[in-house]
């Protein structure tokens, strides 16, 4: 090939590649509420390839056109095409569909910029140089809640060339479109009848919120909430099914899981079976709220094991770290009714009894609501909130300094020694108990994986049942005195001896709240912290002014003065805004969490190491001082090659909440080892370094 | 939260082979009208929406207009129900649904005026047209769409196979339908806002 040929087939190519920048896309056709055109990936068709063409659509604000299952109504989109001699379209790729309330019907649809992607197979035979055109028919029904059908005839023309070039904005439209496809994960899918409902397990379900969309209208109904709870890997799916379902049960359920993860959409095909046996356990049903079967006589045996868990677990949570400070607070006035009659004592029990059980019943509706309305959140999410813990803090604060002996509580204006003598106040106990809830909410201690687990994703009733069954064992100890009243017998006589453990015991209420400082300083900076540290000098003047009242017999002005400098140590706290950054602090070489890396770390076989933990949680901090930051467990992480990934959820994170959920927990500490075999196993939730090694050098 | 739950399970609604939900509605003459009266007759419910391009395809071709005056000489009792709501598209109080059939020849035995939507939502009306048949002992017989194309396009009428007048023969021959369920197609019926 001379020189002058080639520079004129470089000049000629430059050209074409001008020529047909404008072919890719055909001309914009305005409807009523859509303009709609026709785009192509690549700058020519190639003989033998395939040719990805889309209609792109530009719907009115508010307006949707629909899925290939509508749903309740509405009718999806229709492409008649009129193609060049031996060019053959494929199926269309809709978009990934959309909920679309209305009423009390909901349609599967799209709004906003839909691109519906075609494949074109391009004939062996086209002949490069020639010019090939097509168009076709687009009939399309588009609704807000009036519905117009609307109909656009497309057109198109692209040279036939043998090979092509991307065309900027038209690929990218077309790549994101084709990647937000469904993907085929061959996903073993099965599904039985449960009751009424048709219940689905999909094993190895990616993570996230799940609605199954079926690919035939009438076979589920699309108005119907599914409920879902997964459980070893796998995901279940209660639904409703719909009148073909009805009528005549399918072979196969196909269609599409969506997946919302961390507002990300992701689309999973589905083919499921019918499966002779039930697809789940009954414990497992009775969580979906499923059909009539869900009380079966196993299912009742292991929901009494849950209660009887919750029960344990709450007895047990009386020892965490994290409830410590709340059991010095109780010790504190269970030491003042030694001597007092019987009834005080039970008045005092049942007090505090009511104090946890009405906290508990409180915390675990308005966890369920938030839930209810979409939010990823697990057990102790109040202490996320940077304000929430702040205002725990100044709580814990005040309390020490009663303690301490600034001021008192619940007494008339007598002095502080006949303080000592008065009957205990119920109100005082009542709100020890919550306190002592409020504070070990975040604490999941031993046998209360299971049970709260469960509650989450239990129907209300029997999740606030579950909570009040915590509660009760948390509660259980001291109702204890009411019910053996020898133990009262056996408590001291009161006398200055108290005075002196009051005091000792303001030491602890310091110490929680130097946790929760830290908890703060981690969540909102060092802004924070000031603000903090002046809500706890504006609380500790109110405080003192509170005491020098009833010293001088209740002061109308000392008191006001007392409340105003209270209600202004609240001020600060409302300015504590979550701060961005890593919040975890280690000295070990950590990786923060991230499922892709685990599952290519696992591909290669090197063992992970995962720590659920979070600020806030008083038994994480101690596994991570005692065991995990210890030298000899660095050094044993070191010494077998395990990676040691942090899952921090000090602050919201909806990947991390979901990752517990899916090992059947709710909260921190959870501790996850993935095995040089791919086989997970949890630790206990208290770690000791000889299970920790027993572990890791086992595999 | 559990009345949510039953009108949710109200909406797969009628369903063939099983009896069909009572009702009993306002109709636009002003009586009370009751599926117990039509004891020993066939019933067909057809749900409509004068402004929905899908229900003014059948009227304007003139479609529903023959299918009631067919049904009503074969002593079938065809009823048209509203079920939009006060303020949506298709309201219509006693005189408009009667000015309306007036202005397009419509003949139907009854219009039932359904705005809270109570006798939609037992039946699981989805769409306009959406069509249900209901045999002399009050078993449902068919539940879905008027035909087999589901298009707005008045054009695609004549060679649409019709379900409802299918349905009836087969009824009329004593013999089974053989389509009992069709998805239903048309404008989703503008329920109160729940």
């Amino acid at each position: 090939m001379t020189e002058p040929r080639a520079m004129l087939r470089a000049v000629l190519a430059v050209f074409a590649l001008f020529a047909v920048a404008q072919a890719q896309t055909g001309p914009v056709v305005e409807t009523g509420h859509a303009s709609s055109r026709l785009i192509a990936e690549k700058s020519a068709a190639v003989p033998g390839d395939t040719l990805w063409v889309a209609l792109a659509q530009e719907l009115d604000e508010g307006w949707h056109v629909y899925w290939k299952n509508p749903g309740d109504s509405g009718l999806p989109l229709e492409l008649r095409w009129n193609l060049p001699e031996g060019w053959e379209a494929g199926e269309i790729g809709y978009p990934l569909p959309h909920r679309l309330p209305l009423g009390p019907l909901t349609n599967f649809g799209h709004e906003g910029s839909p691109t519906f992607l075609v494949p074109l197979e391009v004939p062996d035979d086209a002949e490069p140089g020639s010019t090939a055109r097509f168009d076709v028919l687009a009939e399309w029904l588009i609704c807000l809640d009036v519905c117009i059908p609307e109909s656009a005839e497309l057109t198109m023309t692209i040279p036939v060339m043998a090979s092509a070039a991307d065309m900027p904005a038209q690929s990218a439209r077309i790549r994101t479109a084709r990647s937000a496809l469904p993907r085929d994960l061959g996903l073993d899918a099965q599904w039985a009848m449960d009751g009424e409902n048709v219940v689905l397990r999909i094993e190895g379900a990616p993570t996230g919120k799940a609605f199954f969309f079926p690919e035939r209208g009438g076979t589920i109904e699309p108005s119907a909430p599914q409920a879902q709870h997964r459980h070893e890997g796998a995901l279940y799916l209660s639904m409703t099914p719909g009148i073909d379902f009805r009528l005549e049960k399918p072979e196969e359920i196909a269609g599409v899981l969506v997946l919302d993860m961390d507002g990300q959409e992701v689309g999973v095909e589905i083919l499921a079976r019918e499966s002779a046996a039930p697809v789940a356990s009954p414990e497992i049903l009775a969580s979906l709220g499923s059909g009539a079967s869900g009380a079966t006589e196993g299912g009742a045996g292991n929901i009494a094991l849950v209660f009887l868990f919750a029960l344990l677990g709450g007895v047990v949570l009386n020892a965490m770290p994290c409830v410590f400070p709340i059991v010095f607070l109780k010790a504190a006035s269970v030491a003042k009714l030694g001597g007092a009659d019987r009834s005080t004592i039970q008045k005092d029990a049942l007090a505090y009894t009511a104090g946890v059980l009405v906290t508990f019943a409180a915390m675990a509706g308005l966890l369920l609501a938030l839930r209810g309305a979409g939010a990823q959140l697990g057990w102790g999410f109040h202490l996320q909130s940077p304000v929430a813990v702040g205002f725990f803090a100044v709580v814990v604060f005040l309390i020490g300094l009663n303690l301490a002996g600034l001021f008192e509580v619940g007494t008339s204006v007598q002095g502080a020694g006949s303080g000592l003598t008065r009957k205990p106040g119920l109100k005082g106990s009542f709100f020890t108990g919550l306190l002592a809830v409020v504070v070990a909410a975040p604490c999941i201690g031993p046998f209360l994986g299971l049970p709260i687990g469960f509650a989450l994703s239990a129907p209300p009733v029997a999740a606030i049942a579950v909570f009040l069954a915590l509660g009760l064992g948390l509660a259980l100890p001291y109702l204890m005195l009411t019910v053996v009243p020898q133990l009262v017998q056996a408590l001291p006589k009161p006398g200055a001896w108290m005075v002196r453990l009051k005091q000792v015991f303001s030491f602890a209420m310091f110490g929680t709240v130097a946790w929760l400082t830290w908890v703060v300083s981690l969540q909102a900076g060092p802004q924070g912290v000031l603000a903090l540290g002046i809500a706890f000098v504006l609380a500790a003047f109110g405080g003192w002014l509170f005491g020098l009242a009833q010293e001088k017999g209740g002061a109308r002005p000392l008191q006001l003065a007392a409340a105003l400098a209270l209600t202004a140590a609240l001020l600060p706290l409302a300015m504590l805004k979550t701060a961005e950054g890593p919040a975890y602090v280690g000295s070990l070489a950590k990786e923060p969490y991230d499922e892709a890396r685990i599952a290519a770390l696992q591909a290669e076989g090197t063992p992970v190491f995962v720590d659920f933990t979070a600020a806030w949680c008083v038994t994480c901090q101690y596994n991570k001082r005692v065991v995990l930051d210890s030298p000899e467990g660095q050094a044993l992480f070191a010494r077998t090659g395990t990676v040691f990934m942090v899952a921090d959820l000090t602050n919201p994170d909806p990947v991390i909440t979901a990752a517990i959920e899916r090992q059947g927990r709710s909260g921190v500490p959870l501790y996850l080892y993935y095995n040089r075999k791919g086989e997970t196993e949890i630790l206990p939730q208290i770690l000791t370094l000889d299970r920790l090694e027993e572990t890791l050098e086992r595999t | 939260m559990l009345n949510a739950f039953v009108s949710l399970l109200a909406l797969v609604g009628a369903i063939p082979g099983q009896p069909a939900p009572a009702f009993s509605e306002m109709s636009a003459e002003g009586t009370e009208i009751s599926l117990g009266q039509f004891d020993g007759k066939t019933v067909v419910l057809e749900w409509t929406n004068d402004g929905c391009p899908f229900v003014q395809k059948h009227y304007n071709s003139n479609n529903i207009q023959l299918l009631q005056k067919r049904a009503a000489a074969e002593g079938i009792v065809w009823i048209q129900v509203i079920s939009s709501a006060e303020g949506k598209q298709g309201y219509a109080d006693a005189a408009r649904a009667k000015q309306l059939n007036e202005a397009r020849g419509a003949q139907p035995a009854h219009v039932l005026l359904d705005a809270d939507g109570s006798m939609g939502r037992a039946y699981g009306a989805k769409t306009t047209p959406h069509m249900f048949i209901i045999d002399g002992e009050g078993i449902v017989r068919y539940n879905g769409a008027i035909d087999t194309i589901p298009t707005a396009d008045p054009e695609d009428i004549q060679h649409a196979q019709n379900y409802v007048s299918t349905a009836l023969q087969q009824m009329k021959n004593g013999g089974e339908v053989v389509t009992k369920v069709s998805k239903p197609y048309g404008c989703s019926v503008k329920y109160a806002d729940s």
